[in-house]
């Protein structure tokens, strides 16, 4: 019994809070696009759309190195990861095999886990090894806290897998991981790139790990160079919204492409316990 | 008649040991299986599980990163509790929390209920957007907000137009209205995905529970609490845990925004360790700020699944 | 094609005792059923054949070896599941063709065999197409097809026909069984269904709560039941039971409960007490046929008329109930009294305590 009121408010309620999520973002778009030298007071048209900005910021602010950093780190990041999560995500969801629960329960703690209660022995530790300001500071430990969601989302996967499915496999002779890589990745294949892009989203997006372990310009990654910008240039308001823009255009152009599975992947965190 | 055919038995091929009741079938994976996990679990163990404890080492000790540390037990915990500015900075968290998880959550289960009956189309779209801010780098999200409250930004603007001028202030700069600026930022940040969360989560209450409702006489705000709250439950632990997390563990907004200050009024214990830790040689405090933060998650998310474990689905 | 055997085997899940001192033959060639109602062990049995269970006690062998310990994928053996198990993204050709590429078949073999098998069973359309474009028929064809091409020592089915609906039930039973007849494969099949059991088997494994009951042919098991269990679970409309007490007269006994008598000829000897178990087709209003024994009387409860025939379940006064077959549609209505006989020679006689038969009278 919805009236046409119903819906009309159920419109303007949802566009209500639409633009309250895209205000700020498109606004930060818009003051990219203005001139540097005039007073940036609100959300107002350019008249004369400024893209020298955007050549600015890439060429003062180094952010091609930036943007080669971070992806080499997430790329990495993300490649081994996932190898490891649909490797170990297949044996918890289909193996049995003593101490598997007590294993997993151990990974879950590694989901809540805050980088804070880790980072200061991580810094110290890299740094008697000489590996800080390397990319290996970056790659390891994030490797090591994509795990547990990759290892958790794959593990959901193989879980909803018919048992008749590898059992069928198993009598045609399949080894295990021929059964993986044959059988079930070929149909897994959703479940995998929701993981990659979430695990590829967070390590673009982490800036706490990247701040402590690098301080050389060279192997700094985009969220900590825009950080250094916006410091160095704050009074440049035009320049430093087209250098944040140039930092969130990857993962919102993956966005808004895969949306689909970012959501997905967020939402069906709801089964974790 | 049972057996039908009298050949001698044959002799087993191997000698077969008796069996364990827990004998896993022939073919089926079992030791193969450590195998398949040991890969991760070494790089998990290596820079998550070890680096945590060595973090709970660390805590127990004075120590600058430089000359050799001092061992003092408990000290670093029992300063947590006694200097003021770490106090503080924990309060500043539990703020934060208002603002991170209570107020958005709380938006995001009004959008649901009232969305509860009406068919939307392009909600794709809606959702989309809605989550937009979850993806946002937080650094870039600090610096658009920094730009909004910026003295000569655009909400001092609004507020000029609107003839409310003297609310204008700076609002990262201002003791006071520091903290709550930051908080709704966080606000922003997370109510798109609460709402999205909540509005999947209501999709999937039946709506024969709703009328069942209303042929009882309820209300609307009846009908909530009776209907749409509980049918909420999974998602609303989901999305209490997540986002008290997210409000202890900030870091990147404050850094982005206001470091910290102006004076302590936004400092949250992620910022007090990495000032610690790296800044006044107090790596020991840095470590056990560290660990507590880290023992406060896990309570809290245990605390979160009992509470909705106890009462019955 | 080989021989089964299943030696004294015996699986428990931690406390639970899913099969216990199994033993069974079947040979080669051999269509043999387990059937037997849901938690009966049939299942168990069949995945510990096929290797997907491990058995805790007693021995399986697969011709003359003994495959405990081997791996599912080395005895060969090919199993068609319930839902089918085709994997989702190859298509019908594919699914076929996999268990022969992992034992690594030369290509034209396996292009010949899948060929020969989708023939066989009418997949030549539908060699390109993927499991969710298929109808569940189609897809049980493919599974069967699967199987067949392995050419293997065994099949093993484990209620293949559950998910289709009844018509191309009793349709791809008959189809079922020719093909085995064809391939001459031995096969064990498992399903619920008594009927299923009855029509296929060449011989049928009764199995109840973990224990085999009784193995035997059709008729065997349908005519000679070894106890109340098997007599019941076995015919439709089931066999019906009451207990009765005996007095021995010169040369005859009379069974009596309560107000009911029933006066046979028997030279054996009959326990004080007995249950006695007649079916329904056995049970006749009187006049119907010379041979009955009664006359009894009992009062109608229900009447279900099937027009061919009609079912008259009656209650008698000691409590036993029986039901009528009676030709065409009866006039019968319920709380009226009718009598009725049994069919001399179709008795069966069961020990009361151990529910184990005594014969049949």
């Amino acid at each position: 019994m919805t009236t046409r009121r119903d819906v009309i408010v159920n419109y303007v309620i949802l566009g209500f809070f639409t633009i309250s999520a895209l205000y700020p973002i498109v606004a930060i778009v818009l003051v990219a696009l203005q001139d540097p030298s005039q007073p940036v007071t609100g959300f107002a048209i350019p008249s004369h759309p400024e893209l020298h900005n955007f050549v600015r910021a890439w060429d003062i602010g180094h952010f091609s190195q930036f943007l080669r950093s971070s992806a080499l780190v997430a790329i990495a990041v993300v490649a081994v990861s996932s190898v490891l999560s649909i490797v170990a995500g297949y044996a918890f969801g289909t193996f049995r095999f003593r101490g598997d629960t007590a294993l997993f329960y151990l990974l879950l703690l590694g989901l809540i886990m805050p980088y804070e209660a880790v980072i200061v022995p991580l810094y110290f530790d890299f740094r008697s090894l000489g590996l800080t300001d390397t990319y290996w500071a970056l790659i390891l430990p994030q490797i090591g806290f994509s795990l547990p969601f990759g290892i958790f989302w794959m593990r959901a996967f193989f879980l909803s897998v018919p048992r008749s499915l590898i059992e069928a496999a198993r009598i045609d002779g399949a080894s295990t991981f021929a059964t993986l890589w044959r059988v079930l990745l070929p149909f897994g294949w959703p479940a995998v790139l929701t993981m990659v892009v979430i695990t590829f989203m967070w390590t673009w997006n982490e800036f706490l790990l990247p701040l402590v372990m690098i301080s050389q310009e060279s192997h700094q990654t985009a969220p900590l160079g825009l950080a250094f910008f916006q410091y160095k240039y704050t009074t440049d308001i035009p320049g430093v919204a087209a250098a944040s823009v140039i930092i969130a255009a990857p993962i919102m152009l993956i966005y808004i492409v895969l949306q689909r599975h970012f959501i997905r992947g967020m939402l069906s965190g709801a089964v974790k316990g | 008649m049972t057996s039908e055919s009298t050949r001698i038995p044959a002799q087993p091929v191997a000698v077969e040991a008796p069996h364990s009741g827990r004998a896993a079938p022939p073919g089926e994976p079992r030791r193969i299986g450590y195998l398949y996990i040991a890969p991760a679990m070494a790089f998990y163990t290596a820079f998550v599980l070890l680096p945590f404890l060595h973090s709970v080492w660390l805590s127990f000790f004075r120590w600058d990163g430089v000359t050799p540390g001092t061992w003092v037990g408990l000290g670093n915990y029992r300063e947590i509790l006694s200097d003021p500015s770490i106090r503080s900075s924990f309060l500043h968290s539990v703020v934060l929390i208002f603002f991170f998880s209570l107020l958005p959550v709380s938006i995001g289960l009004l959008l649901a209920s009232i969305l509860s009956r009406a068919q939307v189309r392009g909600l794709t779209f809606f959702r989309a957007v809605l989550f937009l801010p979850q993806v946002v780098t937080a650094v870039v999200i600090g610096v658009i907000w920094r730009w909004i409250y910026d003295p000569a930004g655009p909400l001092n603007h609004a507020l000029d137009t609107v003839g409310l001028g003297s609310l204008s202030r700076a609002w990262l700069g201002d003791f006071t209205w520091a903290l709550p600026a930051v908080g709704l930022v966080g606000t922003w940040v997370t109510a798109g995905f609460c709402m999205v969360l909540f509005l999947a989560g209501v999709q999937k209450i039946p709506t024969s529970l709703y009328d069942a409702a209303r042929v009882d006489g309820a209300g609307p705000v009846r009908e909530f609490f009776a209907v749409t709250l509980p049918g909420l439950r999974n998602e609303l632990v989901v999305v209490l845990t997540l986002t008290i997390i997210w409000a202890l563990r900030t870091f990147d907004l404050i850094y982005v925004t206001t470091r910290g200050g102006p004076g302590n009024s936004t400092n949250v214990p992620a910022f007090t360790l990495y000032q610690r830790a790296f800044f006044t040689g107090q790596v020991g405090s840095a470590a056990a700020i560290g660990v507590t933060l880290a023992l406060i998650i896990f309570v809290v998310v245990f605390a979160i699944t009992r509470i909705t474990e106890r009462r019955p689905a | 094609m080989a021989t089964i055997r299943y030696e004294s085997v015996s699986k428990r899940f931690g406390e639970t005792v899913a099969l216990r001192d199994f033993s069974l033959d079947a040979g080669e060639g051999e269509f043999l059923v387990l059937v037997g109602p849901s938690g009966s062990g049939k299942t168990t049995a069949l995945r510990i054949l096929a290797g997907l269970e491990a058995l805790t006690d007693g021995h399986v062998y697969i011709g003359d070896t003994v495959v405990d310990r081997v791996p599912p994928g080395r005895r060969d053996i090919a199993m068609v599941f319930q839902d089918y198990g085709l994997y989702p993204q190859m298509t019908v050709f594919g699914n076929m063709a996999f268990g022969l590429r992992m034992r690594k078949v030369p290509k034209d073999e396996i292009v010949r065999r899948v060929n020969d098998a989708a023939r066989i069973l009418d997949l030549e359309q539908l060699l390109e197409r993927r499991p969710r474009q298929l109808s569940g028929g189609q897809r049980q064809r493919v599974a069967l097809g699967r199987a067949l091409v392995r050419q293997p020592q065994a099949f093993l089915m484990d209620e293949p026909l559950s998910n289709l609906d009844a018509k191309l039930r009793v349709q791809t039973r008959g189809e079922i069984r020719r093909l085995q007849a064809h391939t001459g494969v031995t096969t064990v099949y498992v399903t619920h269904d008594q009927v299923e059991a009855m029509t296929m088997g060449d011989r049928i494994a009764v199995m109840n709560h973990a224990v085999l009951e009784q193995v035997g042919t059709p008729s065997e098991v349908y005519e000679s039941p070894r106890n109340v269990f098997v007599g019941g679970f076995i015919g439709s409309p089931a066999m019906t039971f009451g207990t009765y007490a005996t007095e021995r007269g010169n040369g005859s006994v009379v069974l009596r409960s309560g107000a009911t008598s029933l006066t046979v000829s028997a030279s054996d000897a009959i326990p004080s007490e007995v249950i006695v178990g007649v079916r329904p087709e056995h049970t006749r209003l009187w006049g119907d046929r010379e041979d009955l024994i009664g006359p009894v009387q009992g009062r109608v409860e229900l009447v279900e008329a099937l027009g061919r025939e009609s079912l008259i379940s009656v209650a008698t006064d000691g409590g036993a109930q029986f039901i009528i077959q009676a030709e065409g549609l009866v006039q019968a209505h319920i709380d009226d009294v009718v009598t009725f006989g049994v069919r001399r020679g179709h008795i069966h006689l069961f020990d009361p305590e151990t529910t184990e038969a005594i014969g049949r009278i």
